[in-house]
């Protein structure tokens, strides 16, 4: 017995020691040195649909090979893509694009003005994620091989950077195909090829030498989705990939004492928003724990009480305690170096005494047991970095100053549904977080504060996300105007008043925006975008 | 009757069981699927606006009444139809098949450790309790048994892939073919991928059938017949092996049995932690993002998966003992 136990052992050790050493490092095709590098990032593209998903993981794979007529810049700002120049009318209504001559796709199919057309009916047929970024264009045709004419429905002045969201796709290879095909058949005009997809396992792309602009010197490049953070740092620690997303924050402080690896932080865009539901009525009649007030008004109505509540908020603490100092202050939803960024427009500066004193001049002062008022903040629990946790700190400032503040943490499969707008009336005070790529604030303040009311918005497709039923004249129409104004300055003129006058208001406001952590290997070096979108020619070997 | 005819009778019944089992299991997933949370709003920006909303919800058919999906899921499935997974965009039976050699490997590898450590150290720490060994392998299965997977997996990881440098920390490497069949299985690359997660998924059973064995050889070993044979001067191997462990067998198999279906049907946070692209990572994937396609067919092909299963080691009963009735 003893005896075929250790014969068992032994057998057992020497095959785990040949499957150890016999292994070694994985061979290079053709037994050449290939530039590659890998790239572990939290998820998978999920699908090759280029119009289902608007999430950044998948934006980012699809985007090595596929490419739209605009493209983004590092820092966000417009570059020419597959489209060469485009031009507006007088009132920006009809849009004239020319396309670049000479591209090819990667099975060797010409790009022409038809591509465009189809790509853009696709999208409108079957796109989930970016439908709604041909929502303003009434209708569009070739002109000749290179020429592309969209008309809209109403003046729309910021339509090149709807653009950028609408890759191009192969006419001749996805024309009259079910939707499946399209998923096993990619083909992109970009710098990569795909070689091989296994999913949540593997993307596989190597480089495009017919590339029509400057071809990457990182001739192969593979995504590996690691949902797990800490295998992901692993991963990286062991020497398995040379990139990797989404670091949590406590094994970036761990890895900035690691010689073998390096921390890059980049400001984000997003912000973290909270908005107040500010109607004479209430707000949110079906919420679970509604408002409650002394004489049953909705306190969130009168302008000084929501200054307060920002005065009561303290996001230094914040960024300091609960982001570890990976995140900046974002006084505004717009980041700085974007259209309408106003300088002068900054939080109402946390000071507790002050919002104390504003709450008893607004005639709610604290009651019998200490409180003026409750309310209940809803928030994710698993969306951002830390939103439970900054959501309970809120609700803690609200103590301070005598606002009984509720937070209600949801999941993100539920919260979504949970705060829309017109459907539940479940929520009053909202946290979430808000970013547009674009680099346009007229984009932003149209969604965020153009007008809505209680039982219906002012104008469909407009203010879709006020969910604090912000109102106000002046700020509608200096929307409209922006979005009317071809001139770049002027506009960026007019949206500073929008966002001045906004925060006069206390429409709603932010605390900071999260940074986006990368680790990288001692091998390449790796300057990140501010789209959070990760590119294999941002990275550069060394 | 013979024994074929009893084997197919109780074919039947079973079979019979499991249609009650499946509409049971089906009725319970749709219906708790359905109340989540809306799927739309996960599929959508923000900003979409009702007609879009609208749209979407159409398209997936959610416009109808709770009862009229039901039937038309029942409808669907019996034809082998479970719709469009929300997020791949592909049939969720495909999505889930594809993913199951993945999910199987591990857990053959995991299964395998189990048989051969588990039976193996159970039986010596049974029949040789007061051994120094015997009180280390007890003392390992302590560990084995409360210390959580995913606690286990890092720790491996850590030590074998980032500090040793031994075996890849995640992913499931090269795929190689093997008699037709594509498998990790086939390639060193691939070996030396599936050995962490299965050692990560074996720990817990390998744990719990030493106790088992051990348990019921320490009670076996005092029978008489086991004394006569010793007397009677047989070996000591085949004492242990032949007239111990064939008569301790059947609560062992009822429980490997259990082990299997539940380590192929949730192998989720091991997954998980190696980036092992299985079922589990889909499952989890499809969970968060209420993809009702995926996890609706999924529970559906799991609750098939322990019928059958159950099935097989009922039939074993009657080869290890003869006299057990089906």
């Amino acid at each position: 017995m003893k005896k075929s136990l250790m014969v068992l052992l032994t057998l057992t050790m020497l095959l785990s020691a040949v499957i150890v050493f016999a292994g070694g490092q994985p061979e290079t095709a053709e037994g050449e040195m290939v530039k590659e590098v890998k790239i572990a990032l939290p998820g998978d593209v999920t699908t090759w649909n280029p119009y289902m998903r608007n999430e950044v993981i998948a934006n980012s794979i699809q985007r090595h090979v596929f490419e739209s007529l605009i493209e983004s810049a590092p820092d966000l700002s417009p570059i020419p893509g597959l489209a060469l120049s485009w031009e507006a009318n007088k009132d920006a209504s009809v849009w004239t694009i020319k396309l670049r001559e000479g591209v090819k796709f990667h099975n060797g199919n010409a790009f022409n003005a038809d591509d465009v057309v189809f790509s853009f009916d696709y999208c409108k047929a079957d796109g989930r994620g970016w439908a709604d970024s041909l929502g303003n264009f009434e209708s569009w045709r070739a002109l000749d091989e290179y020429t592309v004419e969209v008309k809209t429905i109403v003046p729309d002045v910021l339509l090149p950077s709807h653009l950028r969201n609408i890759i191009m796709i192969d006419k001749e290879t996805i024309e009259g195909t079910d939707p499946e095909y399209i998923e096993n058949n990619v083909v992109g005009t970009g710098r990569y090829k795909l070689v091989e997809y296994v999913k949540d396992d593997r993307v596989v792309l190597t480089v495009n030498k017919d590339y029509w602009g400057e071809v990457p010197e990182i001739e192969r490049v593979i995504f590996r989705p690691i949902p797990q953070a800490g295998t992901r740092t692993a991963s990286l620690m062991a020497g398995e990939v040379d990139l990797i997303s989404n670091v949590p924050v406590r094994d970036a402080q761990m890895l900035q004492s690691n010689d073998k690896v390096k921390v890059v932080t980049a400001a984000g865009i997003s912000t973290m928003m909270f908005v107040m539901g500010q109607t004479e009525e209430d707000p949110s009649p079906n919420a679970p724990m509604p408002i409650k007030s002394p004489d049953g008004s909705n306190p969130l109505a009168v302008r000084d009480v929501r200054r307060a509540i920002i005065h009561s908020v303290n996001e230094e603490e914040i960024i300091d305690k609960i982001m570890g100092g990976f995140a900046s202050p974002a006084p505004t939803p717009v980041p700085e170096g974007f259209n309408g960024y106003n300088k002068g427009v900054k939080k109402y500066a946390y000071d507790p005494a002050k919002a104390e004193k504003l709450l008893d001049n607004a005639g709610y002062p604290r009651q019998a047991d200490g409180y003026r008022f409750e309310i209940t903040l809803d928030a994710t629990n698993d969306r951002y970095i830390n939103d439970g946790a900054i959501a309970t700190a809120v609700a803690g400032y609200l103590e301070k100053v005598g606002i009984k503040c509720n937070p209600n943490l949801q999941s993100r499969s539920v919260f979504w549904g949970y705060v829309r707008m017109y459907e539940g009336f479940n929520a009053h005070f909202v946290q979430s977080s808000w970013s547009e790529p674009s680099a346009e604030s007229a984009i932003i303040a149209k969604d965020l504060l153009y007008s809505a009311y209680l039982d219906k918005p002012k104008r469909d497709g407009w203010g879709g996300v006020n969910r604090g039923f912000y109102s106000n004249e002046k700020v509608d129409e200096l929307i409209e105007k922006a979005l009317a104004t071809v001139d770049y300055k002027q506009r960026d003129k007019i949206m500073q008043e929008v966002w001045k006058i906004a925060w006069d208001d206390a429409a709603l406001f932010t605390t900071h925006s999260e940074d986006a952590i990368y680790a990288i290997s001692k091998r390449v070096e790796y300057s990140p975008r501010v789209d959070q979108f990760v590119m294999a020619w941002d990275l550069e070997l060394k | 009757m013979t024994r074929r005819k009893i084997v197919f009778k109780f074919l039947i019944r079973r079979i019979y069981q499991m249609v009650i089992v499946l509409l049971v299991v089906s009725f319970i997933v749709f219906f708790m699927t359905s109340v989540i949370g809306n799927p739309v709003h996960t599929m959508l920006p923000e900003r979409a606006s009702q007609e879009q909303v609208d749209q979407v919800v159409k398209m997936l058919g959610l416009d109808k009444p709770l009862h009229v999906q039901y039937f038309i899921f029942l409808r669907n499935a019996l034809k082998g139809n479970f719709g469009r997974s929300y997020t791949h965009f592909q049939p969720a039976l495909k999505l889930i098949i594809s993913r199951f050699p993945a999910t199987l490997e591990i857990v053959v590898v995991a299964m395998l450790m189990t048989i051969v450590f588990g039976i193996t150290l159970g039986v010596y720490a049974g029949a040789y309790p007061k051994s120094r060994i015997s009180k280390v392998i007890m003392g390992g299965s302590i560990a084995g048994i409360s210390l959580p997977s995913f606690w286990v997996g890092m720790v491996l990881i850590f030590f074998f892939s980032v500090r040793l440098g031994w075996f890849p920390v995640s992913g499931r490497g090269t795929v190689g073919s093997f008699f037709g069949i594509r498998t990790s299985l086939a390639t060193v690359d691939g070996l030396r991928h599936i050995l962490l997660p299965s050692i990560t998924l074996a720990g817990i059973n390998v744990a719990t059938i030493i106790r088992l064995v051990r348990a019921g050889m320490l009670e076996t070993m005092r029978q008489d017949y086991i004394k006569f044979a010793k007397a009677k001067g047989v070996s000591s191997r085949d004492v242990l092996f032949k007239h111990a462990l064939k008569n301790i067998l059947i609560p062992v198999v009822t429980i490997f049995g259990l082990q299997l279906g539940e380590l192929i049907a949730f192998t989720t946070i091991t997954e998980t932690i190696f980036a092992w692209p299985g079922m589990g990572k889909l499952l989890i994937d499809a969970i968060t993002n209420l993809d009702r396609p995926i996890v609706s067919a999924y529970l559906l092909f799991v609750a098939v998966l322990f019928v059958v299963i159950n099935f097989i080691v009922d039939i074993l009963y009657t080869f290890i003992d003869p006299r057990v009735d089906l």
